[in-house]
Formats: structure tokens, C-alpha cells, sequence
């Protein structure tokens, strides 16, 4: 008995090496082109903020006449974790280019920090929406913004929208090219860019038209302090140990066998 | 051991359980105390029932938490959506933050409880200051209340089962808890009586001998207070942090001076003895 808890007692600090390991491996992920595309009838602007201010803006186009801003947030091509209250709640936006890293199972904590998000029709000035980003709907021209506030004080407003979406020559006849497949891709977070493209794509085939009324992603001319999409893991967070939960492991190990050793005694007494 | 060392130790050991929502640390905490009753528990104390009672616990957190929160990467099935609050897909994430928060539950009833299973109920009222004697001793009594009529209400249905009562309908229950009651207003009578026999609210409460600081006691009231004092600072300055698995699952960010300021709460099994 004794020798198991020794082994347990050992075998603790490996576990927590090859965790460790893992866990900052899985930290650097790879980067992957971006695909820019400007057919479609319909584009609005995304302007995101971070909580150090550095600021994404992305161009957005779609099929249909309108969609929701959650619908043109997760087809912008950045990190989205949304959390879903069901029935008519609908969804509430937790995470955006993985800021928070991680939020509770209500996506809000008590005072911390939350996506605030405020829509721009026409070209006009941002107003803080009074619905959540399931339900607001955005239609051509009209931007939305997000901004990682706190949740005291006041909201103000992300940077202007003027430039989010520029103007782009209307899209030719549409024609296959094996650019479609790539076009697509651009819909998942997997496929984010390293540098940003600051070219259209030639426009999409008509043969590859999803479900969904998003179908692509722009990324305006102007954005000099946009975040490269490359560079999402945490930074300085090479492969190596977790010294914490080496000394963690060693910890407990140490105090499971303690305990067994002392129920042991115990037991014998 | 020293009863206010004791009363030290349990706070710092609740404090750096739901300092962090960290599960690490939680588990790390769950340990130290369980170490400390195991090694010091009164004589034929048994640890089983509330062992049973947090296991218990911790799966209700996690069936809660599962069912009810269906944010999270790792989706292992689906209720219909149809259903109101249970529906939707039940994740893994969701599973392991009721874990984590069982887990806390767990770690913080077992640093309080060596005020129950080490210490005997009198050291514990001795302990307090004598402005608080008399609420101790108050609550004292409130918490024995229930326990009490319970036993009380076990021993009045055995001995009316002996007597042939087998309740078939409801009103037929009168005839254990009219017994009940009044078994509890004379229990109630007897004690205050007792009370007063022994000079209760006459004055300053004496005891039989002075609270002794040996070393140990010393060494343990002042490392159980300065790692909770310490771990609440880093937690303030930020180096210590909650964790979420949303949206996926992840190792919890491990900070070695936490993991110290939780380790420091095992010091009462290593210099205590019983």
C-alpha cells in the first residue's frame, strides 16, 4: 500500500511535466492565409477594440438583404466564443479575438470587463445597441462596432467607422477559379491571416454559395494599427515547463501520500 | 492544539478556497485539510459521512452545472432545445466548471470542519473572547437545535413503533410530532435551567485552566494567516486568477507562489499531534 502512494506520489510530478508540455505547445498555433473577397451585393464594416486599444477592422460581405451583427462577427474571420441563453434570449458575445482568454459559463463575470457593442447606420455616428448582437440587424453600409470595456463608468464609443468598408468596384460576372475553396475557408476562424491582404480577390464563383448569408470577408485598405491575426497565441508563451504546476503536482503528491501514510498509521493503531 | 490556532488555521483555509475560483488551488486546499482531520480528529470521529455528503455535492454542482450551462466547445450530446433550461448541448467545459466548483465547496467545508471534529464544542466556546462568550454560547445552543430534535424524534418513533403506531395517513402523524414538540419546549426549559444553574449571563465566563501557546500553536497561527494574507494579495495584484474551461477547456494558469501560500495551510499535520 505504502509503495502505491510512493508511486502515486511520483508519477504526480511527471503527469504534471508532460501537462505542462502540451499546454504550452498547444499555445502557438499556425497561422493561415487570408482570403479578401469583395463580391458580394451587400458589405458592412467591423470595427473591434480591444481593452489595450488596438483595433481590428474588418469588411464584411453578404448575400442576403440583412443579417444579424453575431452573424457578421463570427463571418469576419476573427475568434468568436458566444454563449447561448436559449429560447428567446438568444446569444451573448463572451469572447472576440480571444479577449477575454477564457469567461464564466454566464459568459459575464461581476465586474469584469465585457464586449460592449454599438451599431453605425448609413455611415452615421456609433450608438451603444440596445440589443444583443443575436438580434440586431445589419443591413448594407451600416457598420457595428465592439469595444472590451469595463463595466463601470461609461461606454464610449469604438473608433469611427469611416474607412471600415471602402469602396470596391463592382464585382465582374461571376466565373469558377480555383480561388473558390480558398473563398469559403475564409468563413472559419482556422483560416486567419498572418499578414492582411490589402488587395480584393477575384470575385467569387457563382457555384460556391453556402447556406449561411455571410459569405465572405474584405479587409479595408486603411488599418494600420489592425492586429496581425498570426500572432493570437499568448505572447512569450513558447513551449516549456509550467513551474507552477510542477510545484503543484509535487505538492499534492506529497500530501496524498502524507494522507495515506497517516491513515495508514491510523488504521493499524 | 490551541482552539484560536485552530480558528486561524480554518479561516485562512475557507479564505484561499473561494479566494480563486482556480481548481488547483482548491484541490491543493482540499488536501492540506483533509491531512489535518485525518491526522488530528477527535477520537472515533468518523470522516465518512461528511465525505459522502460532499461527494454528493460535487456531483449535484457538476449535474447543475451541465445541465444548465451550455456554453463550451466540447458538446458530448444534446438534449432537445425545446426543453426549457436543460436544453441544448451539455459539454464537457460545463461538466468541469461544476467539478471546480464542487471542488471549492468541498475544500472550504473541510477547512472548517476540524472546529467540529478536532476541537470539542467547549474549547471552541472557551476560545472566544469574552465579549463573545455569551453569543457562543447562543449559537452554540441554535446549532444543536436541530440535531437535537431530530435524535429526539428518532427515539419518540421507535419507541411509538414498539407500541404498535404504524402511520398509514397523514393524520395520524400528530401522534409523533405532538411528543416531538413537547420534548423539545422541555428540552428547551431543562437547558435554560441548566444554564442558569451554572451562572450563565452573571458575569465574565470562567474556565478550568488558561488557553496554553506552545510553539506549535504559534507557528500555525502565524503561517495559515500570512499565506491567506498573501494569497489574497497576489490574487488582487492579479497573479492569481480565476479559471473558466470556456470556451475550451484549458490547463488553469498555476502560479508557484500560490501554490506555496496553499501548501503552507499543511503545517498544522506537521507540527500538531494528537
Amino acid at each position: 500500500m505504502i509503495r502505491r502512494l510512493v508511486r502515486v506520489a511520483l508519477a504526480l510530478p511527471v503527469v504534471a511535466i508532460g501537462i505542462g508540455a502540451m499546454s504550452s505547445a498547444t499555445h502557438a498555433g499556425p497561422a493561415a492565409p487570408l482570403c479578401a473577397r469583395a463580391a458580394f451585393p451587400h458589405r458592412a464594416g467591423l470595427v473591434v477594440e480591444h481593452g489595450d486599444g488596438q483595433v481590428i477592422r474588418r469588411c464584411v460581405g453578404f448575400d442576403a438583404s440583412s443579417v444579424t451583427a453575431l452573424s457578421l462577427l463570427q463571418a469576419s474571420g476573427l475568434e468568436v466564443g458566444v454563449a447561448s441563453y436559449g429560447g428567446g434570449l438568444g446569444a451573448a458575445v463572451c469572447q472576440i479575438d480571444n479577449e477575454p482568454t477564457t469567461y464564466p459559463p454566464g459568459c459575464f463575470t461581476a465586474s469584469g470587463s465585457y464586449w460592449v457593442l454599438f451599431v453605425s447606420r448609413g455611415g452615421g455616428a456609433w450608438a451603444a445597441s440596445t440589443l444583443g448582437a443575436s438580434s440586431v440587424m445589419v443591413a448594407s453600409g451600416d457598420d457595428i462596432g465592439f469595444r472590451y470595456d469595463s463595466q463601470t463608468g461609461a461606454d464610449p464609443a469604438p473608433p469611427t467607422p469611416a474607412g471600415t468598408c471602402p469602396a470596391v468596384p463592382p464585382p465582374p460576372a461571376p466565373t469558377p477559379t480555383p480561388k473558390a475553396t480558398a473563398a469559403v475557408r475564409a468563413r472559419t476562424p482556422s483560416s486567419l491571416a498572418t499578414t492582411p491582404t490589402l488587395r480584393p480577390a477575384p470575385p467569387a464563383p457563382a457555384t460556391v454559395t453556402p447556406a449561411s448569408g455571410v459569405l465572405g470577408v474584405v479587409t479595408p485598405a486603411a488599418t494600420p494599427t489592425a492586429r496581425s491575426l498570426g500572432s493570437l497565441g499568448p505572447a512569450g508563451d513558447g513551449p516549456g515547463l509550467n513551474a507552477g504546476l510542477l510545484v503543484a503536482a509535487i505538492g499534492a503528491g506529497g500530501l496524498i501520500g502524507l494522507l495515506g501514510a497517516r491513515s495508514l498509521r491510523r488504521r493499524r493503531a | 492544539m490551541n482552539p484560536r490556532a485552530v480558528a486561524a488555521w480554518s479561516l485562512s483555509g475557507i479564505t484561499i478556497a473561494l479566494a480563486s475560483g482556480n481548481p488547483v488551488y482548491r484541490v491543493l486546499v482540499l488536501l492540506c485539510a483533509l491531512n489535518v482531520l485525518v491526522a488530528l480528529r477527535r477520537p472515533g470521529v468518523s470522516l465518512r459521512g461528511l465525505s459522502l455528503a460532499l461527494v454528493v455535492a460535487t456531483l449535484i454542482a457538476i449535474a447543475v452545472t451541465t445541465l444548465a450551462s451550455h456554453t463550451g466547445a466540447h458538446a458530448f450530446a444534446t438534449l432537445p432545445s425545446g426543453i426549457p433550461v436543460v436544453g441544448g448541448p451539455l459539454t464537457l467545459e460545463a461538466a468541469l466548471f461544476g467539478a471546480s466548483t464542487g471542488i471549492g465547496i468541498a475544500a472550504a467545508v473541510f477547512a472548517a470542519a476540524p472546529l467540529s471534529l478536532v476541537l470539542m464544542p467547549n474549547s471552541l466556546v472557551d476560545a472566544l473572547p469574552s465579549a463573545l462568550a455569551r453569543t457562543g454560547a447562543a449559537i452554540g445552543t441554535a446549532l444543536n437545535l436541530i440535531p437535537g430534535i431530530a435524535r429526539s424524534a428518532t427515539e419518540i418513533r421507535d419507541a411509538q413503533r414498539m407500541r404498535g403506531w404504524r402511520p398509514r395517513r397523514v393524520r395520524e402523524w400528530p401522534d409523533l410530532a405532538v411528543p416531538v414538540v413537547l420534548t423539545a419546549l422541555e428540552g428547551s426549559i431543562t437547558l435554560a435551567e441548566a444554564m442558569e444553574a451554572r451562572g450563565y449571563g452573571s458575569g465574565a465566563r470562567t474556565h478550568y485552566g488558561d488557553i496554553v501557546w506552545r510553539p506549535a500553536d504559534v507557528a500555525v497561527c502565524v503561517v495559515a494567516p500570512v499565506a491567506a494574507i498573501a494569497f489574497v494579495l497576489l490574487r488582487v495584484a492579479g497573479l492569481i486568477g480565476d479559471w473558466y474551461p470556456f470556451p475550451e477547456v484549458s490547463v488553469p494558469p498555476i502560479d508557484v507562489f500560490g501554490v506555496v501560500c496553499c501548501l503552507a495551510l499543511a503545517i498544522p499535520a506537521l507540527v500538531w499531534r494528537r
